[in-house]
Formats: C-alpha cells, structure tokens, sequence
C-alpha cells in the first residue's frame, strides 16, 4: 500500500509514519510533503493509495489540498490527522469525501481504528 | 456573548501530560507540581494563538534539556543527536497539539494558529524575540509540570482588547 504523509512539522511525519509502520500494514511504501505543493508533485509521480494530511499548514491547508487533488483526478483515500477536532471541520473533511479524521495526539490503536476498511 | 469558561489549572496539566505520553517515544513521568518556589530561568519557549470566541495564545516553556527530550521523543533519536532545526520544529508541533487541545475546550468557532517558537536562548525576565506584540495578554492559568527535576510550564494567556 502507498501512503503519503503531509504535514509540515517533519517531527509530526516522522510520528506518523512510525505509527504506520508498528500496525504492520502489508507491503507499505511511504512518502512525505512538508507543504500542499510539495504533494501535489509528489502524487504526480507516486500516486498513492492513501493520503494522510495535517489541515493547518502554511500557503495551502490539508483541505485546500484535498479539494485541489481532487480536481487535479487523484481518486485515492484521503484523511486527515489534525489538532483542528472541531464538529464543524470533521463536517467539512467528510462532505469532501474524507475517509478518516484523526485527531492528535493518537495512537497507532487509534490510528488502526480510523483505517479500518483502507489497510 | 455568555461568559467564557478558562480551562483549569489541572485541564491544562492533564492535556500536556496526554500529549507527551502520546507523541513522545520513552516519555518517562511528566509530574504535576502544586507551585515553583522561584521562576526558573526559561530557555525555550514556544506559542500558538487562538481567535474566535476567545482570544489569547498558549504559551510552553522549558528548559532546553526538556526541549531536547521533547525533539528526541518525536523523532526517535537521542538527545545529543538532536538538531537545532529539529528541536524549533519538535516543541512547536508539541505546541500545536497542546494548544490545539485547549482550543477545543473553547466553544466554537475558534481557530488556531501556526505555532511559533519564539526563543530558543537563555531569557527570564524579558520576552523573547516574537511575542512583542503580546504585552496586552494577561496570563489566566499556568501549569507547572517537572520531568526530572527540570519545569515545563504552560501558559494560557487571554488577549480582552
């Protein structure tokens, strides 16, 4: 499975991606975006199965992103994992067609959880 | 507007304390202390504003031995190989998902924002480079937490003008 980690503080793609790895998904291939730009060219050349993005980063938000790669034809899963919980974000995120909406701090237990169905 | 209700003293400890048992590899106890005798001279400092229905920033201080257990926790290294940048980058995410959790306890709407760190030097009666423009905000609740022996203390600040 390809998995594309996005989030600006490298701290926080390294948390994630090590959370990937402990709940032992099969075949797992990652990579990472610091920015929405950044992931935009990386899916161009990559074309993940699942996204996973942080919502509030700097020029482009995990959102913004969503809905840009949506429009660019990326028709992979996509999630969030975000300290923006509010009802009103876990909305939009699913009105967008979002697959999960994982808040921080987590653990890969909850992360399993929230990709029940992807992995 | 009815009032706001200011997360506790114990709330805000609470939160920090699940923050750092979550994100951090071998956190160890992250204690919480009743009071600091004497204001210990802070090396690191960290802030996420938050506007909305409430307006103000929480503000994370430390010591630099803690910032550096905090870097080498999130990124699974040890401590002395920690990297300035990786430090800057680790207490502001540790920052963000902190305040973002308090944010929370906030009716909405209230959004959040990037986290800065704002010193990363020995200061303690001064602020540091970028929280100038914060003069206005008043502290309304502090918790001070150790990790072997060192103060971690975090700050909700209330912006009323």
């Amino acid at each position: 499975m390809k998995v594309l980690v996005v989030d600006d503080s490298k701290a926080m793609r390294m948390i994630v991606t090590r959370s990937l790895r402990q709940i032992g998904i099969a075949d797992l291939v990652l990579e990472e975006a610091g920015t929405g730009m950044e992931a935009i060219k990386v899916v161009e050349g990559f074309t993940p199965d699942l996204i996973l993005a942080d919502w509030n980063m700097p020029g482009m938000t995990g959102y913004e992103l969503f809905l840009e790669l949506k429009a660019m034809g990326y028709n992979g899963q996509y999630g969030f994992i975000t300290t923006e919980a509010s009802e009103e974000m876990k909305v939009k995120a699913a009105e967008a067609g979002a697959s999960c909406f994982v808040t921080k701090p987590f653990t890969p237990e909850i992360l399993t959880k929230a990709l029940d169905g992807m992995i | 507007m009815s009032e706001v209700l200011i997360p506790s003293t114990k709330t805000i400890a609470d939160i920090t304390q699940e923050v750092w048992s979550s994100v951090l590899e071998d956190a160890g106890e992250l204690l919480l202390e009743a009071e600091i005798s004497a204001k210990p001279t802070i090396a690191v400092l960290a802030f996420i504003e938050i506007n909305g229905n409430w307006h103000g920033s929480v503000r994370i201080s430390s010591s630099v031995r803690i910032a550096k257990h905090i870097a080498a926790g999130m990124f699974g290294k040890s401590a002395s190989e920690v990297q300035d940048d990786e430090l800057s980058d680790a207490v502001g995410e540790f920052t963000n998902i902190v305040g973002g959790n308090i944010k929370a306890l906030f009716p909405a709407p209230c959004n959040l924002s990037l986290p800065g760190v704002a010193g990363i030097g020995s200061f303690k009666d001064d602020l540091p480079p970028g929280l100038e423009g914060k003069l206005e905000e008043s502290l309304v609740a502090e918790a001070h937490l150790i990790w072997q022996g060192e103060p971690l203390i975090v700050g909700l600040w209330e912006n009323k003008q």
